[in-house]
This record gives C-alpha cells, structure tokens and sequence, in this order.
C-alpha cells in the first residue's frame, strides 16, 4: 500500500510539474526552432526540429523590440524603488501601532486590490490626463503602486517586528533622527524583507496587464507588446518577446526563492 | 544648576498609572541608581529621561534647558540599554563610530575618538570583529565604549549588568565605577540589584508605586529607611517587624530593625529557629516569634533548626502606619 501511494503522489507531482513546464517549453520551442518546424507547419513538432536565432533577429530588428524592454524596466524599478521608500516608513510606522488598529489600516490598503484593476484604472486615466501622468513610465508607475504597495507594505512589517525595539531606540538615542533610523539602521537588519519586497514588486510591475495598456497604450510596454503581436497574428516575435518577458522572471524566482521564507511572508500578522 | 531635574512627572497607559508626580534632581558627576522590584516603571521612567517615552504630565530638564518636547536624538544623552542593542549588522568599530557620524565629526576626529574608546575599553583586538561573535562581557564593553565615545550631558545605564554571568558581572560592576570616575560624567542607573546599588551609587531612589519613596545613599535606606516598605526591601535582609509591645510601646506602632542589631542570649524575646544561612563567616537564623512574626538575626554561635532562642534589642526604628516615627 505504502508504495502504490507513493507511486500516486509522484504521478500527481509530475503531472502538476508538466502542466507548469510544458508551456515554458513550447515557448522555448517556438522561439529557438525555425517556423517551417512550428507555426508553419500543419502539425508542429513537439521537440526541436532545428535551431535557429533567426526569430530573435527579425523580433528585435523590425518589431521595435528595445523601446518597449526599456520602458517595462523602467517601469518595474521604479515601481520597486517607490513602494521600498514609502513602504519602509509606512511598514514601520504600522508596526508602532496597536496591533488590532495596525491589522485594520493593512486590510484596508488591500481595499484596491480586491477591485478589478479596470475598475480603477478608468477614474486613474481620467485623473492622470489632468495631471499630465497619462502615457507616461511615472503615471504607470504610480498606478501600478496601488497594487503592489499594500504587499511591499505587509512584507516588511514583517520584516521589520522580529527586529528588538532597543536597536531603534538606541539609534535614536545615538543621534540618528527618525528617518535616518528607518532607512540606515532598520532597513538594513530587514535587508532580506527588503529585497524580497523589491523584487516582487518589480516582478508584479513587470507582467501587470491591465493598467499598463489603459494608462499607456502609446508607448507600450513588454506585456502590451506581445499582445498586440499575438492580435496580429506576428506569432514568432511574440514569442521573442515572451522569452524576454519570461526570462527576468524565472531569474529574479529563483534569486527570491532564499527570502520566500515563512517569516516574511506573515507580514504584520505575526507574533 | 543640576544636571538632571523631572519636575512632576506623571505617566498613565490608559488607566494604568506608572509615574505618578515624581521629583528629583541629580547633581554633575554624581552616579544616582533608580533601584526597585521589577514592574516599579524604572524602566519606564529611564525611557522618558532618554526621550524614548513622553510623559502624560510634567518635564524633564538637563542642564538647565527644558527637553520634554526634544525627541531623543536632540538631548544630548547617551545609553546603554539592558540588551546592549549593538547593531548587529556592523562591527565592533562601526557600532562606536555610530554616534560620532551621526553627528557629522570629521573623518580624523571620528578615528581619533574611536581609537581612544578602544583603547580605554581595551577591546582594541576586537576592532574588526562582528558584534554578533563576540562574548557577553565584550558585548558590554563595546556598548559602553559606544556610549562614552561623544561627550553627551548624561549616561542612562538600564540594567547593563544583567544580562552577564556573575563573574563577569562582579568585575564589569567595578570597571563601570572606575569608567565614570575616570570620565567625571553624571550616570543615571537603573538596576533591582542591592549589590549593584551599593557598591556603584553616591544616591540611590528607591521607586515604589510610581514614586520615589526614599531617595539617599544606600546605608541611608539601609539603616534609616522612612518606611516599612523600603525596610522591607532594601538591604542584603529585609528588615524584621514586630508589634511594638515587645519593647513595652503601644501595640498600634511596630519595631523594625536589622539581623546585626540584635544580642542573643537570655534574657530576651524568645523565638524559635526555621533555618539558618551562613553567609561568608557569619550566621543568620530566620526565626518565628510567637509562631506568626518572623524576624532575621545575626546569630553568635551554631544554632540548629527547631531550637529555641532569644535575643536582645540593641537598636529598632519605630514605624506607625508604615512610616517611621523614632529611632532608638
């Protein structure tokens, strides 16, 4: 019996496994094989018929692959770097709060989250033209803030209660004023909650959707650019630019996978 | 002009009152120990000298200049703290460099302070080491050595002691008294240790119910203390008590008075011994009188649990309603 249950989980296991990696290798697939093997062929192969850059080439040279990567970038690191800045003081500041008030404000900075993106993001776009954001990596940015801020948020609460209170006050008592403590002693002692928050946040920005092709659907960014390919019909590039898209992410996964402990994730709920 | 004057401070968590309208001055260069059983708010009240904690009411004055509002980085103090709260992602130097580049000294002026700290804490080895492996009396070196690095108007000391093994702890006790006679600076020191009390303080106050209830030096508490409470707690034995008809007074006042008072030997109040505990060369019985009032006496010679003794009153204090009234 132990052993046929055994053999059943692993079963489960692999099937699960195929279903996560089957995709990601058809993608590799469709990229790095010429199209005769794949898109143009009336029954595509399922393993690699040859191998070619050819379609990486053509992607970058005649579908303006640079613009786009640039922009998605620049928006994800922005969008990483706001939410760690206003993030730390805010994790800090609802970390000095009593506990139930604390649990409270986090549940209701998730309030936008549980709205559908597109709920908001028409009454942003309508904002964000009077303000001069809309079409701009900033207004993304901004908008994409929402989202992400009250994770960044919870995370390093997180990271920030299993640091003594002493260290802080003892910071302060050494001469450090409030934000130099947040930023120079706290911040560091909570570098893995830190790391961990920018990297997700830069990873949600990465491949958000919704807000991006409502607030800059001029300027597209990588996510926006593969649909438009895909609606054209341009299946190869938009398999370039997948790999680019996915590429990041697998990485930046696997960097995190040694901050995605328990203790951070608990956020502000812990202790 | 003092160095350190609260004026009046009271401090409430909601209903819960931890300070309640305490007063106190402390004089430049003088070492004032706040000793009290824990849960008393020394703790607390050290808090809000640092500017860590805002009082409900009151102010908190160093040198003449009113901080109450000021927060902690704007007073010029320093502070060791009971954890020794080194900053654990710096080293040694790094922690004692903290306060000096905090206050912007200049790069040569930082190097010669801290290499002086060093030096006074002989923990020069060490320089380089991550505070994180380092024992727990090194710990409190690089604690201190932090502290004294800047001149600052007062030292907060917060149970710095007790964290070490009692070895460490006897040795660091008389460096820390050398450390603030070297530095002639003011320490305001908060333990629940006699020993600690007794052998660092110029004054001690002892914190009872938010308040100080006697503040002296420690053989003032110990020999004179103005109520049965710090009687009780203050001195290697609490003091005895017993109904004041014993020595012929009226029975609505009590005698209190220590183990060393005492003579044994006949004739005298006869009491029966529970234990005995010998302390270097000399003898204690924990006596009961009358089977309900227990007294501790300084025995002369071997006594055995369940005989019976007596003894002879050299000296008492007499307290009415908790307070002394009279010395005899």
């Amino acid at each position: 019996m132990m052993t046929l249950n055994r053999y059943i989980i692993y079963l489960v296991v692999s099937f699960a496994l195929l279903m996560v990696i089957f995709p990601i290798y058809v993608l590799f697939l469709i990229a790095f094989t010429p199209a005769k093997y794949t898109v143009d062929s009336v029954f595509p192969l399922l393993y690699p018929g040859g191998f070619t850059l050819a379609n990486l080439i053509v992607a970058v040279k005649s579908f303006g692959l640079i613009g786009p990567t640039i922009r998605s970038v620049e928006t994800a690191t922005l969008v990483g770097s706001i939410a760690v800045a206003i993030g730390l003081p805010a994790a800090y500041g609802l970390n000095r709060l009593p506990r139930k008030t604390a649990n409270t404000v986090t549940a209701t900075l998730f309030l936008a989250n549980m709205l559908p993106a597109i709920v908001i993001a028409i009454p942003i776009s309508a904002e964000f033209i009077s303000f001069h954001l809309y079409g701009s990596v900033i207004g993304l940015a901004l908008a994409q803030e929402l989202v992400v801020l009250p994770l960044t948020i919870f995370l390093l609460q997180g990271a920030f209660s299993s640091i003594p209170r002493d260290i802080e006050y003892q910071a302060r008592v050494d001469g450090a004023g409030l934000l130099r403590t947040i930023f120079t002693v706290l911040a560091p002692l909570a570098k893995a909650g830190v790391a961990a928050a920018f990297l997700l946040s830069w990873m949600i920005s990465w491949d958000e959707f919704t807000f991006a092709v409502i607030l800059n659907p001029a300027n597209p960014t990588l996510p926006i650019i593969i649909y438009i390919n895909l609606f054209r019909g341009n299946i190869l590039a938009s398999s370039a630019f997948a790999l680019i898209l996915t590429v990041p992410v697998i990485v930046l996964t696997a960097f995190l996978q040694r901050y995605l402990k328990g203790e951070y994730l608990t956020g502000g709920l812990s202790g | 002009m003092s160095k350190l004057e609260l004026i009046g401070l009271t401090k409430t968590y909601g209903q819960k009152i931890v300070i309640e309208d305490l007063s106190l001055k402390v004089e430049n260069g003088e070492f004032f120990v706040i000793l009290g059983p824990s849960g008393e708010g020394k703790s607390t009240l050290l808090k809000i000298v640092a500017g860590i904690e805002k009082p409900t009411r009151g102010s908190v004055i160093i040198d003449g200049k009113d901080v109450t509002e000021l927060p902690p980085d704007k007073r010029n103090i320093a502070m060791v703290f009971q954890s020794f709260a080194l900053y654990p992602n710096m080293t040694v130097k790094q922690n004692i460099e903290f306060p000096l580049k905090m206050r912007h000294l200049s790069k040569q002026a930082i190097e010669a302070k801290v290499k002086e700290a060093l030096r006074l804490f002989e923990i020069e080895d060490l320089a380089s080491s991550s505070v994180t492996k380092i024992s727990g009396g090194q710990k409190q070196r690089v604690a201190l050595a932090r502290a004294t690095v800047r001149d600052p108007s007062l030292f907060l000391l917060d149970e710095p002691l007790s964290n070490l093994d009692a070895r460490t702890r006897f040795a660091a006790r008389g460096e820390l008294k050398r450390i603030q006679q070297t530095l002639e600076q003011t320490f305001v020191y908060v333990t629940h240790d006699q020993k600690e009390a007794a052998s660092l303080a110029n004054r001690v106050g002892v914190l009872h119910k938010g308040k100080f209830e006697q503040v002296g030096t420690f053989d003032e508490l110990a020999q004179t203390p103005i109520t049965k409470w710090v009687g009780e707690f203050v001195g290697e034995f609490p003091m005895s008590f017993l109904p004041g008809s014993f020595v012929g007074l009226d029975n609505n006042v009590e005698i209190g008075f220590n183990p060393y008072w005492v003579t044994e030997g006949d004739p005298g109040i006869e009491c029966l011994v529970e234990s005995v505990e010998a302390i270097g060369n000399d003898l204690y019985l924990f006596c009961s009188v009358n089977k309900g009032d227990k007294v501790i006496i300084k025995a002369r010679a071997k006594a055995q649990v369940g005989e019976k003794t007596s003894f002879r009153l050299d000296r008492y204090l007499v307290f009415k309603d908790g307070v002394l009234i009279s010395k005899i």
